[in-house]
């Protein structure tokens, strides 16, 4: 059976979500947002066959489990269709906190770090890069994987015709008092401390602490 | 507040310094509030005799106590975090503990599994996070400045943070500490490896605008580490960046370092070092090249 993916995309920064679930099958862009300033559009431009906005004023407030609920019963109820197992893709920049938290809420295995994906046998690869390597991983669909977004080439694309689904809670089976709660958990503006770089005290000491962090791969001209 | 735990990350069988260096402000966290400190390391297998320094090293960073949770699976990761070879260990020790606070360093690795581990808790989650007492209570704030955000209240549910590079230093703490070993039931594996690669990500030498003066020592800095030039106006992302004193450059990476510049301008990286920004590049090249 063909994959197909479904592209969390929050903002316009996370299209190249889209192109990425384009290579593995039929996409799903599934936004939790207000409004989508027309990125949804270009979405179904870049190959989505379906673009789903989901909205409830409860959603500003909460933090981000309570966006991962949401997405997750999202995903229940557009893969209750008895079509492939999804890929489930999110983008893993800035925090990075909702694909995990959704990937614990539906219980899929999931990998982050992801920088691509194709379908090789069957199977999912994805090319995932920690500590100056990128490795390949195979797995199986359903799989939650989390993208750099900032790191895929960046979208370039015209909008193109075509009906945006606009949904509630209700439709995904949750209610606003369901995620009123997670309201206390959601981190509010504070002044807090400056910030200041670690000052070492020679280029020694420097060489040193960047070979233990793993960043340094020397190399000879 | 009872149990604080900081999750330890290895890199060829020692813990990263960023890991030390959260154990380190959670060791004065715990201290002021009345915590007990747990490092947990999840291992392939148990240290044997003669292997126990690892311990050591946690309990004389400021471990109360050390748990060690052996995995068959983390023998299969690529010595980072990913929550198919690390999150049963989590799992298990954040249902045995139940944290009020786990912690773990900034890494790739951690930005992978600590927002499950925070998910799989209901807990709330901060990254890159600043944790410190004010007036007898944990404040916490992500960001930085007057753009930073905050957990308000008395903090009446678990919180899972990361700790970024550099923003504090180690404890000190005892030369003992309690050992406790857990063993996570072996499993078939979510993902296989199958294959690797180099990273093509280039390291970046950042010259600011009209600095000339500086272009034969940022070229061999660019040699030693890899990497190419770049001016301070280009956006990018590279694995590391390193900017020869300038200010308000575009490139992002995993770590930033400036050499030499002003105040300002170091106030840009993760880690700097002050002083004349070419003979630091040319010094810090010979250093890399001398050494690998």
């Amino acid at each position: 059976m063909k994959p197909r993916a479904i592209a969390l995309v929050h903002r316009e920064d996370d299209l190249p979500l889209v192109r990425a679930g384009v290579a593995l099958g039929d996409t799903v862009v599934v936004s939790v947002a207000p409004d989508t300033s027309g990125w949804m559009e270009r979405a179904r431009a870049l190959g989505a066959v379906r673009s789903v906005r989901l909205w409830d004023d409860a959603l500003a407030a909460t933090d981000y489990l309570g966006i991962a609920y949401t997405l997750a019963a999202a995903v229940r109820v557009l893969g209750a269709d008895g079509q492939a197992p999804p890929v489930v893709l999110a983008g893993d920049a800035d925090r990075a906190s909702v694909g995990p938290a959704v990937a614990e809420r539906l219980g899929m295995p999931h990998l982050g770090n992801v920088v691509g994906a194709t379908v090789e046998d069957g199977k999912i690869v994805a090319q995932r890069r920690t500590r100056g390597v990128v490795r390949r991983f195979a797995g199986a669909a359903p799989c939650v994987l989390c993208l750099l977004t900032h790191e895929l080439e960046p979208v370039h694309v015209n909008a193109a015709a075509g009906e945006e689904e606009t949904w509630t809670l209700s439709r995904i089976g949750l209610t606003a008092a369901e995620l009123s709660y997670r309201r206390r958990f959601k981190p509010v503006p504070s002044p807090g401390p400056p910030h200041a770089p670690r000052v070492f005290d020679n280029v020694a000491a420097l060489a040193e602490r960047l070979r233990a962090d793993g960043l340094i791969m020397t190399g000879k001209k | 507040m009872a149990n604080v735990l900081v999750v330890i990350e290895l890199s060829g069988g020692q813990p990263l310094p960023t890991s030390l260096e959260a154990l380190g402000q959670a060791r004065r966290v715990s201290t002021q509030l009345g915590a007990t400190l747990f490092a947990v390391v999840p291992l392939e297998r148990a240290p044997t005799y003669g292997e126990d320094d690892l311990i050591a090293t946690l309990a004389a960073r400021g471990a109360d106590k050390v748990v060690l949770v052996t995995d068959d699976a983390v023998g299969k990761s690529d010595d980072t975090l990913r929550w198919g070879t690390h999150g049963a260990a989590l799992g298990l020790v954040s249902d045995l503990l139940s944290p009020s606070l786990l912690l773990f360093a900034a890494t790739a690795g951690a930005r992978e599994v600590a927002p499950r581990a925070a998910a799989r808790m209901g807990a709330a989650y901060l990254c890159e996070a600043w944790l410190e007492v004010r007036e007898e209570r944990l404040a916490l704030w992500e960001g930085c400045g007057e753009t930073a955000e905050s957990l308000e209240g008395d903090l009446e549910f678990p919180v899972v943070a990361t700790v970024p590079a550099g923003r504090y230093t180690l404890a000190d703490g005892d030369e003992e500490a309690e050992v406790e070993m857990l063993a996570v039931p072996p499993r078939t594996p979510d993902f296989v490896e199958v294959g690797s690669e180099p990273d093509g990500r280039p390291a970046l030498v950042i010259v600011p605008e009209g600095a000339g003066a500086l272009g034969a020592a940022a070229e061999e800095l660019a040699g030693a580490i890899g990497g190419t030039l770049a001016p301070a106006s280009r956006p990018a992302v590279a694995r590391l960046v390193v900017s020869l004193g300038a200010a308000g450059f575009a490139a992002g990476g995993e770590s930033r370092v400036v050499l030499g510049g002003d105040a300002a301008a170091r106030a840009q990286g993760d880690y700097a070092v002050e002083g004349d920004p070419a003979e630091l590049a040319r010094t810090l090249a010979r250093a890399l090249v001398s050494s690998s």
